[in-house]
């Protein structure tokens, strides 16, 4: 008898530290007498239950049992959502948070990109995750009316998205590499339509960043520039454009 | 009447099927409840665990297939388990009571999965085995205790802990085999 041998118990009672566990596991797949053992001893499980007195089972178990259980397939559903349809509850959140600017990992959001294209023909949604993966957010959009990637003059990588929802249109900005700021220095966001340049949404950080603004203004927005500026929401840029995406 | 297998439900209650699923607990409802109990000795922990079985099943957190043996074998191993996670949450240990076990065996008991009538079959069969045997199966299959805690209990070496564990449940076997036609 090997010395794993000793170990079948306390496998059938679940005693077992992780790694013995798994240590024990590859033993009985060449181990005849340890699995022919095993096997008798859940064999002998379905004789012993039923040989039971059996008790009453208290009143409105069932449903109450079954209740929690199909509540619960949503909530599993909810806990690897990547771009899903929210739920009633999601979505009434989304719209009374509609104004909030968002932010989420870059990375994440990078990866649901192409996703967020192939859906068009139904509704897309983003579903916005701040740095606790448990406050999840979702904004649904009605319909993406344009989309690009940026250019750069300082190797800042990212795209944007301009997408209506409840007839009010917004536009989503994601960005990496971008350059360390000084201090006072912001990023500010430039929508351009047509001749028109307007101030519209300011990213305070650099590294990675991602974010949601409401758009202003109306009509088709050509482009999407960003610049360093000293103060948010100038009248005109007077910093150099680093970046820009043609949408 | 139910003619479909339980293999097959547990399919097509993976599959999402709602109906299914009432079919299956509708047939494992007084089993697992009566063989939950027989560990917390609780009717609310009895149904806390029973709960939890049907979480992990419904949402595919265990997964059967029929490598596994049968399902009445499996549904009943995923019920022990959580029923002794269940008493190690509690901190709590059953009470280790043959006699009273052996006096719960007289009442007449209607059955739901098994068509014959097994309850006197075990009964019997158990009466049949040594006292020791008898007390060893009780410790195995309802304490959860480990092999050196059921050594240290008996005051046995651990090696013969487990042959003694091996032969009674041997023993049990065969003496339900020879009851059976």
């Amino acid at each position: 008898m090997e010395e794993r041998c000793h170990n079948l118990i306390d496998y059938f009672n679940g005693t077992l530290s992780a790694s013995d566990r798994e240590a024990f596991e590859a033993h009985i797949a060449t181990c005849d007498e340890c699995k022919q053992a095993l096997q008798e001893m859940e064999e002998l499980m379905l004789p012993i239950a039923e040989s039971l007195p059996e008790r009453p089972v208290p009143t409105g178990m069932k449903s109450r049992i079954l209740g929690e259980v199909l509540a619960s397939t949503n909530e599993t559903r909810q806990e690897t959502p990547h771009v899903t349809k929210p739920q009633e509850t999601e979505l009434e959140a989304a719209r009374a948070n509609k104004q909030r600017k968002r932010s989420v990992p870059l990375g994440w959001l990078m990866s649901i990109a192409a996703v967020l294209v192939l859906s068009l023909g139904a509704n897309a949604y983003l579903l916005a995750q701040e740095d606790d993966p448990e406050q999840t957010e979702t904004l649904a959009m009605d319909e993406v009316n344009g989309m690009g990637n940026f250019e750069s003059t300082a190797s800042i990588q990212g795209s944007s998205m301009i997408f209506t929802k409840d007839d009010k249109e917004y536009m989503l900005v994601q960005l990496k590499d971008l350059p360390p700021l000084k201090k006072g220095e912001l990023y500010q966001m430039w929508t351009i339509q047509g001749d028109q340049v307007k101030a519209n949404g300011v990213i305070e950080k650099d590294g990675q960043a991602a974010a949601v603004f409401a758009l202003k203004g109306s009509g088709k927005v050509d482009a999407v520039a960003i610049t360093v500026e000293p103060e948010p929401d100038l009248a005109k840029p007077t910093g150099e454009v680093i970046a820009s995406a043609t949408l | 009447m139910h003619t479909q297998s339980d293999e097959s439900l547990y399919h097509q209650m993976r599959g999402g099927d709602e109906v299914a699923l009432e079919t299956l607990y509708d047939k494992y409802e007084r089993l697992l409840f009566s063989f939950a109990h027989r560990f917390t000795n609780n009717d609310r922990l009895s149904e806390e665990v029973i709960q939890e079985v049907w979480m992990k099943i419904w949402n595919g957190r265990v997964d059967f297939n029929t490598e596994k043996g049968k399902f009445s074998s499996w549904i009943l191993t995923i019920t022990r388990n959580a029923a002794l996670d269940c008493l190690r949450r509690e901190k709590r240990q059953p009470t280790i009571e043959i006699e009273e076990r052996d006096g719960g065996f007289d009442e007449p008991v209607e059955r739901t999965v098994m068509q014959r009538e097994t309850a006197a079959e075990v009964r019997e069969a158990v009466q049949e085995l040594k006292p020791e045997q008898q007390e060893l199966i009780e410790l195995v299959y309802f304490t959860g205790l480990t092999q050196q805690q059921i050594s240290d209990q008996l005051e046995l070496p651990l090696g013969t802990v487990k042959t003694r564990i091996r032969s009674a449940i041997q023993a049990l076997r065969k003496l339900l085999e020879g009851r059976e036609r």
